[in-house]
């Protein structure tokens, strides 16, 4: 039995206690959860000493499975065994059409035009499915670390978009995840391997996974971790190659592709596992038994590469492309790390040998160390480490524009900018007397509007009447650490405002998130009224725990007695409320802490830059 | 609060002139984004937290303006009261401006006959033309005259007509990859 811990007297123990953080890599095809213990970051097996989660869900009736059992009954059960969803995140019907995906399962176009998935539970969402995954990683966590998570970090892949960003981020919220950060895959790989090998200078990040690449290039410099660049294919990825892989067996063996969901996923697993062996060996055999078919074959290492070669090549111009917006050349780079499970195919090492003119490391599991990496992060932003620590600068992966006249697209970030940023541009009116602007949000590198992807809409109304040209319209855009966008649009002559924070099309609504989680696993015992006391426990203990710890640091040296006195009452108000159980009351006391303490907060922060500098040799003033 | 008051160079410690050190630079941004990123504050309460992602943009773009040499002499000249007139002027010598449209075919060309050598050799050349206009913009700052600034101006508007060249010539030889 573990003792009970004792605090001295006068002392809060909260500021002391280690709060339970984790790292999620959700990936395409395998899932993990890891966590830092004993100041060790490592993935969480489960009950029976598995640490790989394959990222697939089967629904029944009555009855959901996720994980390995799932996967068991794919071949029996293809219709209601859903894989690789990670693909469809963020995406519509139209998209998943166009990038020539065929999915041994059924999909329907929802409302709002987002993608779902029919089973004999009921039709489902990406952002459904992928929250049941996280879920059971919860639950593991959970279990394994004896307490409620306070917080996560979710990997995604750095060329995720807005949408696909969005909807990982949905999915968290359902599975009763609170996302302390959204982090680049191949960042968080980074993470794991700086901290490991204490190394410094430029990395290449080359991140295959099962349905996403990825590359980055970073600067570790000590402890902190710039992102020069980044690029990649968000559906590029070893599922492709399984389906190159599944197409060859499918000609050799006279299939036509109509006989059957069970044969084509059975086709599907024989294409996966032959890719797997032929990392070990040259040869690899290839045997299809169902009751109503039978074929026996093999594929060789040989021809394994030059169905995948086309692949592997489309690489390597993201590659190219990085390491220009980077500004660094090939023999500028320290070191390349392999990232994902794609990386085990001998063909795609040797091209990357080839590519960067040195050996990658493997040193680190290619499956664990984005997991890893995201339970470092993790760690950190709960607040387990004191002050000498990492710091992540990450960048946005695509640029992000406006829509102009004649369907142009006027880039008012563009890609690779370090995150947060926030940008401004003005525009003016084209007509006299224009009365109201459409201000239409596009990510993407190309010019025209078609070739982007469209963020999202919205109308700055109520401009006053004036000659075209005249009005002088500025538009924002800010991305937060999580490379997620608000835009806000103000007339600064009259002062007319609009602003939203950008949901893509395919996103949920807040409402629909709303009535799942009231429907969900996570909440089913919980009412709404719960939830939201919860919550405001949770901002509460912040907040208390944020400011208590700030005063103690200056308080004394940052404020004047009274203002001091204002201050701890306030505090000390929060405090009572949190005691008690009304969710109203605690937020009131939070709003009221925070109206007491805006001036501190404000002097907080430019003393922090002072104390930043102060540390630093500033450049001498030339005479 | 963000700090308006404090110009970029201020912000990011170093003295504002075009020669700065970058490493300095460099070193001393790593520093206060230390103190400041949102990273800092996932704990903190809505206000600190709103206010850290302010900031760090706000140090983001300082450090991103200050260490484009063209990005850093627009500012610097702004801060001596002087208007690059980026957009507007485009009043340029026939002479340079012939030399742009001779770079803008051997682009073509370039792009024509599907080279990735002929785009490689002409941003080696457009390199070379920016350095050169580096240390005229270097000189022009150091004399300060109202004279020598019109001239950095100039020098800058030129800067910009490379800048736009070199992206084109970059995107060429993305396209020429794909």
């Amino acid at each position: 039995m573990a003792l009970l811990q004792i605090s001295e007297p006068g002392q809060s123990a909260v500021p002391h206690q280690r709060k339970l953080a984790a790292g999620i890599d959700l990936g395409t095809t395998n899932s993990l959860v890891a966590s830092v213990r004993s100041g060790v970051a490592e993935t969480l097996p489960d009950a029976t000493g598995r640490h790989i989660l394959p990222s697939v869900v089967h629904y029944a009736a009555g009855q959901t499975t996720v994980g390995h059992e799932a996967l068991a009954v794919a071949v029996q059960d293809p219709l209601n065994t859903i894989a690789s969803v990670k693909r469809f995140m963020g995406r519509g019907l139209d998209d998943v059409v166009t990038l020539g995906e065929q999915p041994p399962y059924e999909l329907l176009s929802g409302e709002s035009g987002m993608l779902r998935i029919r089973t004999v539970a009921g039709d489902v969402s990406p952002v459904e499915v992928s929250a049941t995954i996280l879920n059971q990683l919860r639950e593991r966590a959970e279990q394994t670390l004896g307490g409620d998570l306070v917080g996560v970090v979710i990997t995604v892949p750095a060329y995720f978009d807005e949408a696909q960003r969005h909807a990982t981020k949905d999915a968290a919220k359902l599975a009763g995840l609170n996302v302390l950060r959204l982090l680049n895959e191949p960042t968080a790989a980074a993470v794991a391997y700086g901290l490991d090998t204490r190394a410094e200078g430029v990395i290449a990040v080359y991140d295959l996974g099962g349905g996403t690449f990825d590359i980055s290039i970073l600067r570790l410099n000590k402890g902190v971790f710039e992102v020069l660049a980044t690029g990649g294919d968000s559906a590029l990825g070893g599922d492709d190659m399984d389906r190159l892989v599944a197409q060859w067996i499918m000609q050799q063996a006279g299939i036509k592709g109509d006989e059957g969901h069970q044969l084509m996923r059975l086709v599907l697993q024989q294409a996966r596992a032959v890719k797997e062996m032929l990392t070990d060996v040259a040869v690899a055999p290839i045997s299809l038994q169902l009751a109503e078919f039978s074929w026996q074959g093999e594929l060789t290492r040989v021809q394994l590469n030059q169905l995948i070669e086309p692949l592997i090549k489309k690489t390597l111009a993201p590659c190219r492309r990085a390491l220009r917006d980077a500004g660094v050349s090939k023999d500028e780079i320290a070191e390349v790390v392999l990232v994902g499970g794609s990386t085990r195919v001998l063909a795609v090492r040797e091209a990357v040998r080839e590519f960067f003119g040195r050996d990658a490391l493997v040193n680190i599991d290619p499956d664990k160390v984005v997991a890893i990496g995201a339970a470092l992060q993790a760690d950190v932003l709960v607040g387990n480490k004191s002050d000498e620590e990492m710091l992540l600068l990450d960048v946005i992966p695509l640029s992000l524009g406006l829509e102009t006249m004649g369907g142009l697209v006027e880039k008012i970030i563009p890609r690779n900018t370090t995150i947060p940023v926030a940008r401004a541009q003005e525009f003016t009116t084209f007509k006299d007397g224009q009365t109201a602007l459409a201000v239409h949000v596009l990510q993407g590198e190309r010019e025209t509007v078609g070739d982007c992807r469209s963020l999202a809409r919205f109308e700055l109304r109520g401009i006053p009447p004036m000659v075209a040209g005249a009005a002088r319209i500025r538009v924002t855009f800010q991305v937060d650490a999580d490379g997620l966008l608000g835009v806000s649009a103000r007339e600064m002559i009259s002062g007319v405002e609009a602003s939203i924070v950008v949901k893509p099309s395919y996103g949920l609504t807040d409402s629909e998130i709303e009535t799942m989680l009231r429907d969900s696993f996570a909440h089913a015992a919980e009412d709404m009224q719960q939830r939201k006391l919860r919550e405001q426990q949770v901002e509460a203990d912040r907040e208390i725990e944020a400011l208590t710890s700030a005063l103690a640091e200056d308080g004394e040296r940052l404020l004047s007695a009274d203002e001091r006195q204002q201050i701890d009452a306030a505090l000390a108000a929060l405090i009572a409320q949190r005691a008690g159980s009304n969710a109203d009351a605690i937020k009131a006391a939070i709003v009221d802490v925070e109206r007491v303490c805006a001036d501190y907060v404000a002097r907080r922060m430019n003393s922090n830059i002072q104390k930043a500098l102060a540390g630093h040799k500033l450049e001498e003033f030339r005479g | 609060m963000i700090q308006h008051e404090k110009n970029y160079f201020e912000l990011l410690g170093v003295s504002a002139s075009f020669d700065l050190d970058v490493a300095v630079l460099s070193e001393n941004y790593r520093a206060v984004q230390r103190a400041l990123h949102p990273d800092r504050f996932a704990n903190s309460s809505e206000k600190e937290r709103r206010l850290s992602v302010q900031h760090a943009a706000r140090i983001n773009d300082a450090y991103n303006t200050l260490k484009s040499p063209l990005l850093r002499s627009v500012y610097l000249l702004g801060l001596r009261g002087v208007d690059v007139q980026i957009e507007s002027n485009a009043n340029m010598a026939p002479a340079f401006l012939m030399e742009q449209m001779e770079l803008r075919e051997a682009l073509d060309d370039a792009a024509m006959a599907g080279s990735t050598d002929q785009v490689q050799t002409l941003l080696e050349q457009i390199d070379a033309r920016e350095r050169q206009l580096h240390k005229e913009l270097s000189a022009g700052f150091e004399e300060n005259s109202d004279a020598a600034l019109q001239r950095v101006a100039l020098n800058v508007r030129k800067l910009q007509f490379f800048s736009k060249l070199k992206h084109d010539a970059e995107q060429v030889e993305a396209q020429l990859d794909e």
